[in-house]
């Protein structure tokens, strides 16, 4: 195991430079919104952006806490990708920190976020086409892979949530549905047994019946104390099944709350419900 | 060995001269007066300034290194006999890199900002025919190399020659040698497939029917091409079978065709075009092939092994020693066309002083019977730039690692009755001589 | 008949070699999508300095050959950290960038083998010297030890890309390497890897045919050249693509020598180009590759 800077109190030297001064949305502190006071991940003034832009997401806090479902929600381009890759380390932040299970990951290379337990299931479900399915799912449990008897476990689970990946283990990935794709794609986040789950807009291009199937397996997989970081455009679905979401726009944090308070509030109506 | 003894004696005069005593105390002498500022006539004790323009990389660099090392060698001989009349020689050198329109370039260089009084080189053909129009229009002579002189446009002959004398039409005329003395009827040959094989192929087999033999089948591959088992098994399958192989290649080309006859098993006399005539070339042939394999070389080469009687002994053996002496390794022919190259321009600026346009008139007009380190006499006119007999050249085997004299071209065509007229008319046929 | 398995002889032989400088295109391109045109200079450095350690050091043929390997392996990581210096998950390779740095190094390797080698051809030691007769037609040991160790390295690669986590993840790679960072992958070190393993391969390949082609300081473009035509030839399908790439057009190249006279020779230099242009429009995907997926 490679020894990590204790998190609490430990600021990453990359991200030292003072942050943007708070808006008013994110003037709200975390705790207020009701988190409970020790989170599996915590988001701290992130700011992130691609190379040579304008800052994509700025000074953004958020905390997820064990067994806990928080939808992110926000219209196109609101940066709520731009918050999964920086979580996942495909973009560095260039301010705040990132604390994982009490270890700040801010600067950890994105397998070793892998290797930690802080799994993503990416926009689009990017399947690995012209890999099988069984390879696919294989290859989520890639950070396990000195452990075969466990993977082969791991493996007979999901096979038991979604049988129809078992009849089609040997078909190219790139050839199945949607529906069948994404659940590839979370099964394939369930072979790293991850500790956290970012799901980035799973109901995506999805029919509608899917889109609930989907919805009701991660229901299932939050029921089992899985804490899990969910992006969705599809704001009704998303916060039937969250305790809380956040709403960015321009990458910020607008509105937080509750998701039975985000339903309730008009702005969110308006813009996000569709009303 | 006896002959080496009598040779001592009968070195050209002209050679010897620069090497007598005398020769460096007046060179100690000019230095004194250079030293002292008595030399009042400045523009006189001018150097002279002569161009080597060769090819320093690719497959040829090989020969290069060896003609510059000759070409130098020459020039220095005069600078330590104290330069043409009180002048030096500078020498200023450039590297083609094998690329024609550079070697224009730096021709052009030479003549209008260098301002040389002519150029040694350029020596590859691929070069030179890119190129062969410049000496004509700078007006400065081009001392060259070309293997293949005949592949240069009649119109741009008058500023360039060459003076390598065992070209691709001289080591056909081999052929000869095979059937006067092997008694070879049938050839077949391996050349390779671009236009320079193409056009030793035809040479190949309308010098076979010049002295009444066959020529079965050319066959061609790729330079590049290292494994030459399908055109050698294809000359074996002949019926009824050839009695002779001529191979044209350079490079490892050559030397991997000639140790392929084996085997494929046309274990039948080799006849070797392609100027592989370096040791580093064919330290590689087998004994059994080397026996077989026959080639036509400059005397220099053979100089051990030459009859005592040789006429041209002498020069060989003298160029041979001192190539020795001065750089420690062992001469070459192209070292002695290096060698040639420079002397041939010397002479003519002995003769009538560094004038680029009288240097090149007096080398085709006046130049004759010119005495070559190859082991030759050559004598130019405008018509004729090679300026050699092809006859002239000697042929030679390759045994233990070197090469050996077998005997004389000259005799192979009397014996077999071929007149002066015939070589005369084929030459003219491949351009060799302008009409 | 004889001359006929002649031609097939020497075009199964020149075809391994351009396989195997195919197979390590592929290698490479699979895995972090550059075309390292550099392969060939892997057989140029690899084999040279093989060739240097056995004849002039006099080093056992395994000790020069394991130096090289080590050598090599060296030049493989150092050519991927040139290419993808700047490179970024979110910032994609530049395909461009990176095959005409990739170029650079071509003619640096050039340059490099001309210094220290001079421009004179030179070949190694033979594994095995001598030939065969069989049926009139002549195998040279050499060449049978190519071919074999052409395919033993194929079907091992095989192994390596079907059964193994390296392999496995090579192949992610191919398909997606965001997706393959999200599930853990270091896609840097299988880039490196490859790179590596593309190098060690290039360099067996120079240590095999220096005793059969020679080589000089200009070999690693030739190489380089054949090699990308077996790639394209054959497909991307990963091994098998330019395995087949490769034999076939060392076949396709020698048969014509089966031309009477000088023609032969001269159509086996032009029609492999002309072969690729055919391939190009009318079959892009090469022989054995399925529809070009992006
Ligand atoms: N690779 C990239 N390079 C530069 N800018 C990017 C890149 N990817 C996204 N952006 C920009 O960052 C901003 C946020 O994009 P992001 O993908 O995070 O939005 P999103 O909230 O996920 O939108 P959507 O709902 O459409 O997926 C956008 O303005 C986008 O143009
Ligand atoms: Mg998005």
């Amino acid at each position: 195991m490679s020894a990590e800077t204790p998190s609490d109190d430990a600021i990453s030297p990359a991200c030292a430079s003072p942050a943007p001064s708070p808006t008013k949305g994110s003037r709200a502190s975390p705790v207020a919104a009701g988190a409970p006071a020790s989170p599996i991940l915590s988001i701290e003034r992130l700011s992130a952006a691609y190379d040579g832009s304008l800052p994509v997401l700025e000074d953004v806090s958020l905390e997820l806490a064990r067994g806990e479902l928080v939808a992110v929600l926000g219209a196109n381009g609101a940066g709520k990708s731009t918050l999964l890759r920086t979580l996942s380390g495909l973009l560095p932040c260039l301010a705040g920190r990132i604390i994982f299970e009490g270890v700040d990951i801010t600067r950890l290379a994105p397998d070793r976020r892998v290797v930690r337990g802080l799994v993503q299931v990416p926009e689009g479900r990017q399947m690995l086409a012209a890999l099988t399915v069984e390879e696919n799912l294989l290859l989520g449990g890639y950070v396990h892979r000195r452990d075969p008897a466990g993977l082969r476990r791991t493996l007979d689970e999901v096979f038991a949530l979604f049988p129809r990946l078992s009849e089609r283990r040997t078909q190219a990935a790139g050839l199945l549905s949607g529906g069948e794709q994404q659940m590839v794609a979370l099964g394939r986040a369930m072979m790293g047994r991850p500790r956290a789950l970012l799901l980035d807009e799973p109901s995506f291009g999805l029919a509608p019946k899917v889109v609930s199937d989907t919805f009701r397996v991660i229901d299932g997989l939050r029921s089992s104390g899985l804490p899990i970081l969910l992006i969705e455009q599809n704001a009704s679905k998303a916060l039937a099944v969250a305790d809380r979401a956040v709403v960015l726009r321009a990458g910020r944090v607008v509105a937080r709350g509750t998701a039975a308070e985000l339903a309730a509030s008009e702005e969110v109506r308006r813009s996000y419900l569709g009303d | 060995m006896s002959t080496t003894a009598r040779t001592d004696r009968i070195v050209p005069s002209d050679r010897t001269s620069r090497h007598a005593p005398g020769s460096r105390i007046s060179s100690l002498a000019f230095a004194a007066m250079a030293a002292l500022g008595l030399c009042s006539a400045a523009q006189a004790q001018e150097p002279i300034k002569l161009g080597i323009l060769l090819t320093h990389v690719g497959p040829t660099a090989i020969f290069a290194r060896y003609e510059d090392k000759g070409a130098r060698m020459r020039i220095d001989e005069v600078n330590r006999a104290g330069g043409i009349k009180g002048r030096r020689i500078e020498v200023i050198g450039y590297d083609t890199e094998g690329k024609p329109d550079r070697a224009g370039t730096l021709f052009r260089r030479l003549a209008q900002e260098d301002k040389v009084s002519a150029v040694i080189g350029p020596d590859s053909i691929y070069v030179l025919l890119g190129m062969s129009s410049v000496p004509t229009e700078s007006k400065v002579f081009s001392m060259a190399a070309p293997g293949n002189y005949e592949l240069v446009p009649m119109k741009d002959r008058q500023w360039v020659a060459s003076a390598w004398t065992a070209n691709g039409y001289t080591m056909v005329l081999g052929l000869a040698w095979l059937k006067d003395k092997l008694r070879v009827g049938r050839v077949g040959m391996l050349t390779t497939a671009d236009s320079i094989g193409e056009m030793i192929g035809r040479e190949a087999t309308d010098t076979a029917k010049m002295l009444g033999m066959e020529m079965v089948q050319v066959l061609a591959q790729p330079a590049s091409d290292r494994d030459l088992l399908p055109s050698l098994t294809k000359l074996n399958g002949m019926k009824p079978g050839i009695e002779g192989l001529v191979v044209f290649g350079s490079g490892p080309y050559g030397t991997i065709a000639m140790n392929q006859t084996d085997l494929a098993g046309v274990n039948v006399p080799i006849l070797y075009i392609g100027g592989n005539i370096i040791p580093e070339l064919i330290k590689d042939v087998t004994p059994e092939t080397g026996k077989r394999t026959f080639l036509t070389v400059a005397r220099n080469v053979v100089a051990d092994t030459l009859p005592a009687s040789d006429p041209y002994i002498a020069a060989a053996k003298k160029f041979n020693a001192d190539y020795q002496a001065k750089y420690k390794e062992t001469p070459t022919q192209p070292s002695a066309v290096g060698y040639d190259m420079a002397s041939t321009v010397i002479d003519a600026i002995e003769n009538v002083g560094s004038d680029p346009v009288k240097i090149r008139d007096y080398i085709y007009t006046k130049q004759k019977d010119f005495p070559m380190a190859q082991g030759i006499r050559t004598n130019r006119t405008p018509s004729d730039a090679y300026g050699i007999d092809p006859r002239d050249v000697v042929v030679a085997s390759i045994e233990g690692g070197r090469f050996v004299f077998k005997g004389y071209l000259k005799d192979s065509y009397k014996a077999l009755g071929i007149k002066d007229e015939a070589i005369t008319e084929q030459m003219r046929r491949f351009k060799m001589l302008a009409d | 008949m004889a001359e006929f398995l002649q031609v097939l002889f020497t075009g199964l032989s020149q075809g391994g070699i351009y396989a195997l400088i195919g197979i390590g295109f592929s290698l490479v391109n699979m895995s972090t999508r550059v075309l390292n045109l550099a392969q060939g200079s892997y057989a140029l450095l690899g084999g040279f300095v093989f060739l240097t350690l056995a004849t002039r050091y006099g080093l056992p043929l395994w000790a020069a050959l394991a130096l090289v390997l080590v050598f090599v392996a060296m030049l493989g990581v150092v050519t991927e950290r040139i290419v993808s210096l700047r490179v970024r998950p979110w910032r994609p390779i530049s395909h461009d960038m990176a095959i005409l740095t990739t170029l650079a190094l071509v003619v640096v390797a050039e340059g490099a083998a001309f210094l220290i080698w001079g421009p004179d051809p030179q070949r190694g030691p033979a594994l095995q010297r001598g030939v065969v007769n069989v049926l009139g037609a002549i195998l040279i040991w050499q060449s049978v030890w190519m071919l074999v160790i052409t395919l033993v390295i194929a079907a091992g690669l095989q192994w390596l890309l079907i059964r193994t986590w390296l392999g496995r993840s090579m192949r992610a790679c191919a398909q997606n390497p965001l997706t393959a960072a999200l599930l853990g992958i270091d896609v840097r070190r299988v880039g490196m890897a490859a790179f590596t393993l593309s190098a060690v391969i290039g360099a067996l390949a120079g240590m095999l045919v220096s005793p059969i082609t020679w080589l000089d300081y200009q070999i690693g473009g030739e190489f380089m050249l054949k090699g990308v035509l077996a790639y394209l030839l054959g497909g991307e399908l990963a091994i098998a693509g330019p395995l087949v790439g490769g034999l076939v057009l060392g076949l396709v190249e020698n048969l014509f020598l089966l031309f009477p006279g000088a023609t032969g020779g001269l159509l086996k230099q032009v029609v492999p180009m002309a072969l690729l242009i055919v391939m190009l429009v009318w079959r892009p995907q090469g022989l054995l590759g399925g529809p070009r997926a992006r």
